[in-house]
């Protein structure tokens, strides 16, 4: 009887987070649809793409965590069957699903339509990196969000996820396999950027472990 | 399984506050009032007593279940309402309802509806726009229409308009025609509690300083009003816990009541002029002041 | 079946003494005849809004004085005895001297005080009667 609570837990929160997921498609379909038309479309689309990812993470997590807390609907949820280790996993379950689908889709999406259209393929370990920047930023929100109410935690890691791009975004185009070159000479994928990119899984997987080891150790659940 | 709730020696500490050797136990087809101050310790107890809290020391069965480990288990027949707990803001009424009824096998679709007439709520109004005795009234339905063998309730009429509470006493005295239930509950309305109650429970400052069944509590406590004539001193009897003698009038307090107690003092040569009942109210006042001049000594 | 009784709060006498008032007039009154059925204690609670060991204080005490019976399994029921009504009301009328003797005697009263105390009463009540 545990387990079925669960279910009901994430569905529940997947139907109330469902606004954000499609509107993070819609938003982020759109820059996608941008990029194929020239150099400054696929600029615009980009970041179109970028600012929806991230809004998606920042959203799910607001709306999803730190606001039920806020309104102490977590509270709410105690009163049913279910346990405290129970809540936090479904949160989290229905968190995940609820940013990586959609960033799932809107990745893949780009990364094909970079392979199968004229856009330089340069770009596609360019757009993965930006990407999975996204999922670390999400990660690190929730993984605050999931320990503590404090605002100012919450206010610092927007103010450092924001700013951190301004010099992400530049140090990616310098890297071996990222160019707007048409005609690339050598491998796209190199191992520069794969290990940008598992270092940013790494650290979007150890910033929720932590959170989730800080959480259970606190003993009341208020 | 006849209890349905039972703490024993229950502890748990905080920087500025500590429960200390907590019992409690509330056996089916019963009512306990549970009084005490603000701060006291009533709300971490029921938080405990719901899993909510863990305790450092001591024994907590909910429905036979051990908390916290089994919570999720011994929720299925145990609603917990305190008016502190929010609800989703841009949901409905009906979508909460709905959810929860869709958790609850043994949750009555037709005694929800009649409640939402009685308490005056509208299953399409977002909870937004609901008032604070309004949200606590859908959270009373939502925990009422599970039809649960324990309801655990923390201040169930604070912020209740009188017509409310008179509604909400009323459903839960039709809870109790089932002997097979019960109702813990914390109040401040000490009226509330002497009327519905069957077991009375006192806290303060962290520890349950009486708790015995209601009748008992009304029968032993009395006020007596004395006069003492020039030069009549009154003995220190047992079970009078304080006495206020200003001039030739005294008011003592007894704890303990026999008729021997009126006939002592008019041995001695006092005139008893009254011997009043006392109300829950004043018992528990009276025996919070006890308890702490004790402590202090 | 009338099931209807009321307990008021602004009367300062214990709710028990209130039930069994009420449940005496219900039974004075014809309302619930001889051999009837009662509701039973968790019924009455629920509808008076009164705690269950309080009524069941009532009915120990009404059983005790043979105006309610309890069949085991049955339920209760109104005692089966001729001309219940006015018995019963005598029978009030004792319960109410019973306590104010026990009052007196707390105040140091004796039989002559208390005597002359109800005579006064009495014929107070009757000068604003005329």
């Amino acid at each position: 009887m545990s387990a079925s609570i669960i279910r009901p837990l994430i569905l529940k929160d997947l139907y109330l987070l469902r606004p954000m997921m499609i509107g993070a498609l819609a938003f982020g379909g759109f820059g996608i649809a941008l990029m194929p038309f020239g150099e400054t479309p696929f600029f615009v689309g980009w970041i179109l793409l970028f600012i929806a990812t991230v809004l998606l993470g920042i959203f799910i997590t607001a709306v999803g965590v730190v606001t039920e807390r806020k309104d102490r609907v977590h509270l709410f949820v105690l009163t049913l069957p279910t346990s405290p280790a129970q809540y936090t996993a479904a949160k989290l379950a229905a968190s995940a699903i609820a940013f990586l689908v959609p960033w799932a889709i809107l990745l893949s999406t780009a990364l094909a339509l970079i392979a199968t259209t004229g856009i330089p393929d340069g770009l596609m370990p360019f757009l993965a990196a930006l990407l999975f920047y996204a999922l670390c930023y999400y990660s690190l929100y929730l993984a605050v969000a999931l320990v503590t109410d404090s605002v100012m935690w919450s206010t610092l890691v927007i103010i450092v996820g924001n700013t951190i791009p301004v010099f992400l975004i530049p140090a990616l185009f310098r890297m071996p396999g990222v160019s707007a070159d048409p005609d690339p000479s050598g491998p796209v994928w190199t191992a520069n950027v794969l290990t940008v990119l598992a270092c940013e899984v790494a650290f979007s997987a150890a910033a929720v472990g932590f959170a989730l080891y800080l959480r259970s150790r606190q003993r009341d659940f208020i | 399984m006849s209890e349905l709730l039972e703490l024993d020696g229950v502890e748990r500490t905080y920087p500025f506050f500590a429960l200390r050797d907590v019992c409690l136990r509330l056996d089916a087809g019963q009512i306990m009032g549970f009084v005490g101050p603000n701060g006291a310790g009533k709300s971490t107890t029921i938080r405990i007593a719901m899993g909510l809290i863990s305790h450092d020391r001591g024994d907590v069965r909910l429905l036979g279940h051990s908390m916290p480990g089994e919570q999720a288990v011994a929720k299925q027949g145990v609603a917990f309402v305190s008016d502190d707990v929010g609800l989703y803001s841009y949901a409905t009424v009906g979508w909460h309802l709905e959810w929860v009824a869709s958790i609850f096998p043994s949750w009555d679709a037709d005694y929800a509806s009649a409640l939402m007439r009685r308490f005056n709520l509208h299953p399409e109004k977002r909870v937004k726009g609901l008032s604070h005795g309004e949200r606590v009234k859908v959270l009373l339905t939502l925990a009422l229409a599970r039809r649960p063998r324990l309801l655990v309730l923390d201040e169930p009429t604070s912020g209740l308009d009188p017509v409310a509470r008179h509604e909400v006493l009323a459903e839960l005295m039709a809870v109790l025609q089932d002997e097979r239930r019960g109702i813990l509950f914390s109040s401040h309305n000490t009226q509330d509690v002497e009327q519905i109650s069957d077991r009375i429970a006192f806290i303060d400052r962290g520890r349950i300083i009486d708790s015995s069944d209601k009748e008992v509590f009304l029968d032993r406590w009395r006020r007596l009003e004395l006069e003492l004539p020039d030069g009549v001193a009154l003995p220190s009897l047992p079970g009078v816990i304080d006495v206020d003698a200003t001039g030739h009038l005294a008011v003592a307090t007894v704890n303990a009541y026999t008729p021997d107690i009126p006939a002592a003092y008019q041995c001695a040569g006092a005139r008893v002029h009254g011997v009043q009942r006392m109300t829950l109210e004043e018992i528990f006042v009276a025996t919070v002041m006890t308890s702490r001049k004790e402590q202090a000594q | 079946m009338h099931t209807k009784l009321t307990i008021s709060q602004a009367d300062r006498r214990p709710m028990y003494l209130q039930l069994i008032e009420q449940i005496r007039r219900r039974i004075a009154v014809g309302d619930w005849g001889p051999g009837q059925e009662i509701p039973s204690i968790r019924a009455l609670a629920a509808s008076t809004r009164v705690s269950v060991i309080t009524v069941k204080r009532a009915f120990l005490e009404l059983e005790r004085d043979g105006v309610i019976v309890t069949r085991q399994g049955r339920g209760t029921f109104v005692a089966d005895k001729v001309d219940l009504g006015r018995d019963l009301r005598g029978q009030e009328l004792d319960e109410h001297l019973v306590a104010a003797a026990e009052i007196g005697w707390d105040l140091g009263l004796d039989a002559e005080a208390l005597a002359a105390r109800l005579r006064e009463i009495v014929e107070r009540k009757d000068e604003k009667r005329t």
